[in-house]
This record gives structure tokens, sequence and C-alpha cells, in this order.
């Protein structure tokens, strides 16, 4: 694992990270978070950014998950939340350039917030889909770039100054997980074309 | 689109407390300039600066993060702007500013309002 840049970024934000999201960003997205992550199968499933593990809540029972996370300060905090998880989870550091899983090992991928903090989003997607089986399933909870004035002006000018403290605000993550090798089934936005739901299937052609 | 009572009072609480913080603070900096189109894009920017800054410590912690920022970015770059080139009564007092900021306020938060309503596919009636 060699992304010590991020890995560092992560593990500062750790301690306030919680706090940050507070009241305000959980429970406006809870309903919609709830909805999203009921598409859950009973195959083995990876939840890539595990974070401080506030989604944990939202994930219905009973379901095998392997939770992944570069920075090791926010999994300490997300470690009580996934042994409190009724059903198999377990959660690791592990780099998703740098994934130790065997090719077409997972049926279901899921993110929550992750690809606007992947260095190389496109090689990451791709790591995805190299261990999902094909015809397996990514599902992403995203917030993008913006096609709409001003918000696309405002998103851009922002990114420079959060991008050293956590995310990216105008990535064009849907065109980002064509290029990494998936065919998106469903784009369900939820906030303006900026938060969005992204469904796509892992298509049987080398990447 | 967003009908929570308690989120839809934060969207529009947070939208006229950035838009009258903005007004006032850039119309009392950057207005009466020599050049307005100088003191205007210096109003966007530190209308975009206060606005940010209310966002990151108050607002997103009790409301939301992209649904409260964009709107209220918004709100703060406009009213900033408006104030530079309409003050009300012609000069700049900070009650007119205030009431100009409070309208650019919450026009921005029910157009916002709409317009996400039209993306998500559940326009108002």
């Amino acid at each position: 694992m060699n992304d010590l840049v991020t890995k560092a970024k992560w593990d500062k934000a750790a301690k306030t990270f919680d706090a940050m999201s507070g009241v305000g960003t959980e429970k406006r997205w809870a309903p919609v978070k709830k909805e999203f992550f009921s598409r859950m199968g009973d195959g083995k499933i990876l939840f890539l950014a595990v974070g401080t593990g506030l989604d944990i809540a939202s994930f219905p029972p009973n379901k095998d998950i392997t939770g992944i996370d570069i920075s090791p300060k926010m999994l300490e905090q997300a470690q009580p939340r996934a042994n409190s998880y009724p059903g198999n989870m377990t959660i690791a550091e592990v780099d998703v350039l740098d994934m130790p899983y065997e090719d077409n090992s997972f049926d279901q991928v899921f993110t929550s917030c992750t690809f606007c903090s992947v260095p190389d989003p496109v090689a990451g997607l791709a790591s995805l889909c190299r261990v999902l089986k094909t015809g397996g399933e990514l599902h992403m909870f995203e917030h993008t770039g913006s096609k709409i004035f001003p918000f696309n002006v405002m998103l851009n000018i922002m990114t420079p100054l959060t991008r050293n403290l956590g995310p990216e605000m105008n990535r064009p993550t849907q065109d980002n997980v064509k290029k990494a090798g998936f065919s998106i089934k469903e784009i369900n936005p939820i906030y303006m074309d900026v938060v969005k739901t992204i469904h796509a299937e892992k298509i049987n052609r080398s990447i | 689109m967003e009908t929570r009572a308690y989120f839809l009072f934060g969207d529009l609480l947070g939208n006229l407390v950035v838009g009258v913080l903005a007004a006032v603070i850039c119309g009392y900096l950057c207005s009466g300039w020599p050049f307005m189109l100088i003191g205007m894009i210096v109003a966007m920017f530190l209308g975009m600066i206060i606005s940010t800054v209310l966002t990151v410590t108050v607002l997103l912690k009790w409301f939301g993060a992209m649904e409260v920022m964009l709107p209220v970015m918004t709100t703060g770059m406009f009213a900033a702007m408006a104030i530079v080139m309409w003050p009300p009564g012609g000069t700049y007092t900070v009650a007119g500013a205030a009431q100009l900021g409070l309208m650019v306020g919450f026009i921005v938060f029910v157009l916002t309002w709409i317009l996400n309503a039209v993306i998500v596919g559940k326009a108002p009636a």
C-alpha cells in the first residue's frame, strides 16, 4: 500500500469526521441511504470506504459484507459499529488500488461519497470491476460536478481548496464509471444533478 | 424534493442569514468603488467566502451538505454582487443591505427548491 498522502489526509480527518457530519448530513440522507442500501443482496458484498462506519446503521441485516478503508484511524472508529452490525461484517485496512481479493470474488460493490476522494478514480473503479463477478452490481451514492450554472462554477472554484482537506467537488463520476468498464443501468438524482445514486453492472469484456 | 419542516426551516434560515451577512459586509467593503465591475467581482468572492464559513461551521452540522451549501453559496455570491450593483436608495445603508440580502436569500431558496423538484422529477403542481 503506497498512497500515504491519501491515508494521512483521512487519518487527520478522522478526528472530526463524525462531528462535521453531525445531525445534518446523516439525518438528511437517512431515508435515501436506507433505500439505497436495501439493494444489498444475499451474495458477497464489498463496501468501499467504510470511514467511521456511519453508513452501517443503514445496512439491512443478515448480509455478508467486507468493508475496506485506507485510513486506520477511520477504521478504529468504525470497528464498534461493525461489531454491532446484525450480520456478517468484517472491516480491513485496504487501498482500493491494491486490493488483495481474487478476481470475480464479489457479487456487489457499494460506495458512499467515496469517489470524490479516490486520487485516481478510474483506476479505483477499474479495480472494483476486477473483483466483481461478471454481471455483478456496482451501487454508488455520490456527489459529483454539475452542469448547472452557477453550481458548476462554484464547485470548480471550491475543488482546489477542498482537495487538500478531503473531497473534490467536481468529479465526472458517471463518466469515470463508464471508462472503468461498467455499463450504467440507472442514475437517480437526489439533489440537483450533484448528489445522485449510480447503479451499474460489470459487463463481460477485458479492461 | 425536500418537504421535511426541519430541513426546509434550515435551508430558509441559512439563505436568509447568509444573504444578510453577505450584503451587509460586502456592501460596506465594496460599494462605491471607482470601478463597479471590480467591486462586484471582489464582492462575489467575498460572498462565497462568507457563505462557506457559515456553512462549514454551523449549517453543515445541523442541516446537511450539498443541499445547504449550493443554495447558500449562490445566495452569498448574488447578494454580494447585488448590493454593489444596486444599493437600495442609491447609496449603501446597513438596513437597505440587509433588506436586499433577505430578498436575495428568499428568492434563491425558492428557485433552488423548485429547480431541485423539477430535476428529481417531482415538480410541484
